[in-house]
């Protein structure tokens, strides 16, 4: 477990104030604002795309805008029910709706006290690499509506 | 107050402000009233990493529904997913009927010592176990 202060210099590659877990990935996080982070990752079959990590006081969320939205689909009933499908088959994470119709993944838990145990390095990797499954997951299920869509 | 065995959960919705009545069915499952709604509450059975929390959300009778009516549900369902916090939707269809349900996952530890998902084991406590209730019971009254 690690406070909120030593995860962000760990995404900003500083040093934190307790050293590191062994055999930690290295990621990488670009500050937006605040406890906010844009984090590239890549994504088998649909390539790189960017989360949002937001670490928030009592929340933290990867937020991940899908390159796909509802109109890009012909039908948009199976959309809805392959998208549920996925939200029953996977736990933690779901995928969701914005008003404007793009298409989000988010995987979320609430956390600790910022300033004592907040959450840990692993569970950060264990956010991304829930995201970089599913997602793949998704555009594969997806790929199933071509010619009804953008693929 | 860290959650660690299905007497603790127990006692720790009874104590959460959005919690009515709460009704054991079983070693490792319960029903919880939040703000009038039954919520069934799974002891790592639905997935070991968590303490599971659904609610059957929407019923209609399939017959009822037209196809634009069942996309307009659905749609609703997952915006409303984007807007709260830690509640996904998913739906069932029994014959004859429509169903969207809610869920929400609180990671729960498990005995394996070495098991990587127990280090975030800290976070499954009474606090916020209850906030995840409670988002659960305001998506409720949205839906």
């Amino acid at each position: 477990m690690a406070t909120r202060a030593d995860i962000e210099a760990w995404l900003v590659g500083q040093e934190p104030g307790e050293p590191l877990p062994q055999g930690l990935p290295v990621v990488r996080g670009i500050p937006v604002n605040g406890h906010r982070f844009l984090l590239p990752f890549n994504v088998e079959g649909v390539g790189p795309l960017g989360g949002q990590l937001w670490l928030d006081d009592d929340n933290i969320a990867l937020i991940v805008e899908l390159p796909w939205r509802v109109s890009d689909f012909g039908d948009e009933i199976r959309l809805f029910e392959v998208l549920m499908e996925l939200n029953k088959g996977y736990g933690f994470g779901r995928f969701a709706l914005e008003d404007n119709g793009t298409i989000l993944y988010i995987v979320d838990q609430p956390t600790g006290r910022p300033d004592r145990e907040y959450f840990d390095y692993f569970g950060i990797i264990f956010l991304l690499g829930l995201a970089q499954t599913v997602i793949s997951r998704a555009a594969q299920r997806l790929q199933g509506l071509r010619g009804q869509g953008p693929f | 107050m860290p959650i660690r065995t299905f007497q603790d959960l127990q006692r720790a919705l009874r104590e959460c402000r959005d919690v009515g009545l709460v009704v054991v069915q079983g070693e490792a499952n319960l029903v919880a009233q939040v703000r009038g709604r039954a919520v069934f509450v799974d002891w790592g059975r639905i997935n070991r990493h968590a303490i599971t929390l659904t609610c059957p959300a929407i019923v209609r009778r399939a017959a009822d529904l037209s196809p634009q009516q069942w996309a307009e549900i659905m749609r609703k369902a997952l915006q409303l997913s984007a807007q709260y916090r830690w509640i996904k939707a998913f739906f069932e269809r029994p014959p004859e009927a429509a169903v969207v349900i809610i869920q929400a996952q609180l990671m729960l530890p498990t005995e394996e010592g070495n098991d990587p998902m127990n280090r975030l084991a800290f976070l499954c406590d009474n606090t916020n176990l209850c906030k995840v209730v409670s988002e659960m019971g305001n998506f409720l009254t949205q839906i």
